[in-house]
């Protein structure tokens, strides 16, 4: 399998790589990369801004992607993302009551615990004794997120209008450029998560068949889908407290990629996290720049490419297979 | 000879209905044995208890001398092969994936081995899936399918192997086929327990017959002793004459 892994996920660092090399260069105000190198203040601080804007989407859509495809697998639903089990929902709820007692200081904060409190919620409710199954996963995720967005909508709707735009906005998704220090701190918390869902890729691939399927196979099903949700989940609160909710990447990336690379988790994961990357930056520059100096909220471009991409797929499911 | 399985007092309850009750039952290595009985006797449920899926409500297993419950997953699936009823995919697995899932239990790394390559093109070769390798498992019909489940478990080079209603959905040629390589594999010293509802294919090609009713042991021994006029009778519940087809012949 050495060859099939390494083929595709070269041709998505290559692309990620010109996309980090490219995207930092284009935008609304005037950029001379020459002056910027050589310390030019204005030019430098331009530079310094978009760079780290476009490695936060980057970092953001490589994590989301992954959990997307870390969460398919284990509920065995290819419609499921990094949302589906409400773990972003949570993270809206606890960002939401931040902004409606004026706590904005705290609201990465008060969306990490959230996404936190939903997560524990829902492994409380799918366990059953010891057992932990796909199934009671899947209907405890699903009815917690249908909760955790019924009190954001309780909330916003009391909310006066000031408090109501801002909640919105968290709700549309953003990237904005933070500084390297938060950076640096998301990347200590993604890549060892992405690096250990990759290294178990083998048991994602047996509980994708099932969960008595993986268990025949060595594999304990209960601890492997707790620490499967645990992961997905950690991706996605810590992107989603910086970014709020980013729709429809988490599915469509990895539709994308299972249809050119077939279902194998072991070469999807690494190309699903290079692509997903290259793709949220992409339309990170998108959104800041197609309407300059008008900023288009990323959510509303990754839907736009969605909903042509899903009416497709439904093409495709009416043919026979839902991929 | 020592018995792979050793069993003692095993029952399995869901509420007040006793899926199954066996005070004592044992399996050794080179045997093939066939777990026949009608709808809902415990045929599933006994090979889930053998295969570590379930824990019995009362009673324990022993496996090579331990209790099956203390043998690590990893272990049991190195040497234990479940061929489960069915098998319904929601990716795109290629039939070769599939077969090459397998090999879990013998893997320490992401990466395929030789000799992992050289075990699943052994076992397609061996269930006549190689044609399949490089389709996607859904779009084979439910017969191709079992045979590529059936490769899987080949592929896991393990000496138990345990399978439910593995000729379900397969030809009259690929039912023969199936029966015949399974009772080649317990010629070679493996142990093969499989639930059928073929009593002629258990007659023909079986060492062993258990007969299951509601969850009872009615029977246990050779076809020709087990397979008797009387067990069809009060067992499947069908007349004397219609048994007679199913007789085994000397």
């Amino acid at each position: 399998m050495t060859a099939p892994v390494l083929r595709p996920a070269l041709l998505c660092a290559t692309a990620l790589a010109a996309a980090l090399l490219a995207l930092p260069l284009i935008g609304s105000a005037p950029l001379d990369l020459a002056k910027a190198l050589a310390g030019d203040p204005v030019h430098s601080t331009i530079l310094h801004l978009r760079l780290s804007r476009v490695l936060l989407a980057a970092l953001s859509g490589g994590a989301l992607a992954v959990a997307g495809l870390l969460f398919q697998a284990l509920v065995r639903d290819s419609l499921a993302d990094p949302y589906t089990l409400g773990v972003s929902s949570g993270s809206s709820l606890g960002a939401v009551i931040s902004i409606f007692f004026r706590l904005e200081a705290y609201r990465g904060v008060a969306a990490l615990a959230g996404a936190v409190a939903v997560l524990s919620l829902n492994l409380a409710l799918a366990s059953r004794g010891r057992r932990l199954s796909s199934l009671t996963l899947l209907l405890a995720g699903v009815t917690v997120n249908s909760v955790a967005i019924a009190v954001v909508l309780l909330f916003h709707s009391l909310a006066d209008y000031g408090q109501s735009f801002q909640m919105m906005r968290w709700l549309m998704g953003g990237i904005e450029s933070p500084d390297y220090a938060t950076l640096a701190l998301l990347a200590a918390v993604l890549l060892p998560v992405v690096g250990f869902v990759y290294a178990r890729s083998r048991d994602w691939n047996l509980l994708a068949v099932g969960d008595t399927w993986a268990e025949s196979h060595g594999v304990a099903s209960t601890p492997a889908l707790r620490n499967g949700f645990l992961a997905g989940s950690v991706l996605t609160a810590a992107v989603t407290c910086l970014t709020g909710p980013i729709g429809f990447l988490g599915w469509m990336v990895p539709h994308a990629l299972r249809l050119w690379l077939g279902a194998d988790l072991r070469t999807l994961i690494p190309s699903a996290f290079l692509a997903g990357a290259c793709f949220l930056a992409v339309c990170d520059t998108v959104a800041r720049t197609a309407l300059a100096p008008t900023e288009i909220p990323i959510g509303a471009i990754t839907a736009i490419l969605a909903g042509p991409f899903f009416l497709w797929l439904l093409g495709k499911r009416s043919r026979g297979l839902w991929l | 000879m020592t018995p792979v399985y050793e069993c003692e007092g095993l029952s399995v309850r869901y509420a007040t209905t006793i899926a199954l009750e066996v005070p004592r039952i044992e399996f050794e290595p080179g045997q093939l044995v066939a777990v026949v009985g009608p709808n809902g006797a415990g045929k599933s449920t006994l090979l889930n208890l053998l295969a570590g899926l379930q824990i019995p409500s009362t009673g324990r297993c022993l496996f090579r001398g331990e209790p099956l419950a203390s043998v690590g997953r990893r272990r049991l699936a190195a040497e234990i092969s479940f061929v489960p009823q069915q098998v319904e995919l929601a990716f795109p697995f290629t039939a070769g994936q599939v077969v090459m899932m397998g090999r879990t239990p013998h893997s320490s790394g992401l990466l395929d081995t030789d000799e992992d390559r050289a075990s699943a093109e052994s076992a397609m070769r061996r269930t006549g899936s190689a044609a399949f390798r490089d389709r996607d498992i859904r779009t084979l019909s439910g017969g191709e399918r079992q045979r590529v489940i059936l490769a899987s478990a080949l592929a896991q080079s393990s000496k138990v192997l345990l399978l439910d209603e593995p000729t379900a959905h397969l030809d009259l040629k690929h039912q023969h086929a199936t029966f015949r390589l399974l009772r080649q594999l317990a010629d070679e010293g493996s142990l093969v327990i499989t639930a059928t509802h073929d009593l002629h294919l258990a007659s023909l090609f079986a060492h062993r017959v258990v007969v299951l009713h509601r969850g009872r042991l009615a029977a246990d021994g050779l076809p020709e002793v087990v397979l008797t006029p009387d067990i069809f009778v009060s067992v499947f519940e069908i007349d004397v004459a219609s048994a007679t087809r199913y007789l085994p012949r000397a």
